[in-house]
């Protein structure tokens, strides 16, 4: 049930906030999509904290991840601020992919909270969906950023 | 997707998940009526304050 709410979120997103400006700009709105689910996650992450459903160990671990992906999701941004070309731009979302992919690996499998791991795990799936449109648009559209 | 399609589906969400209904409210507004380098220079301080809120 999850993911089908992610998908329709992301359906409804996309339709809602969809502007046919180019390939350039959809990489822009997507890339704050990026940005915008990775706080959310983290806003999760802190109330799942806060509610006692974490422990203090699998909130520093969790936390250190976010911060590798907030720093490489930085560092996309400043490529696209810069207009980089794409080959920067797609070899720094996947230095970002590999960041939450290590995050879903390494901080969410081993959590002891069903609770607090079910809504992780779903609000990481669309980040996940996110970046997956990021990578679909620079492959498909060959975007020179 | 038509108007009455998307406005259906998004209350069928707002029931079953209204934290995921605040992340559509967040995403579209996030991005209406803003040039992309304003986007941009937002989701800089996004990333910062993320990287903030870690320690």
């Amino acid at each position: 049930m999850k993911g089908a709410i992610v998908s329709a979120i992301l359906l409804i997103a996309l339709s809602l906030g969809g502007c046919p400006k180019g390939a350039y700009h959809d990489l822009v709105v997507v890339e704050h999509d990026a940005a915008a689910t990775v706080s959310s996650f983290q806003q999760a992450e802190k109330a799942a904290f806060a509610a006692g459903e974490l422990s203090a160990d699998e909130h520093a671990l969790i936390e250190s991840k976010l911060a590798v992906i907030a720093k490489a999701g930085a560092v996309l941004t400043h490529a696209l601020e810069a207009k980089a070309d794409a080959s920067t731009v797609s070899a720094d979302i996947n230095v970002v992919i590999a960041a939450v992919n290590d995050l879903n690996a390494n901080g969410l499998t081993g959590l002891k909270n069903p609770t607090a791991k079910a809504a992780l795990t779903a609000s990481l799936a669309a980040i996940q969906a996110v970046l997956q449109n990021i990578q679909t648009i620079v492959a498909t559209q060959k975007v020179s950023a | 997707m038509n108007a009455d399609a998307i406005l259906k589906t998004i209350q069928i969400i707002l029931t079953l998940e209204p934290a995921a209904f605040g992340l559509v409210e967040k995403l579209v507004q996030g991005v209406a009526g803003k040039s992309d380098a304003e986007i941009l220079a937002e989701d800089d301080a996004t990333w910062a304050l993320i990287v903030t809120n870690s320690k």
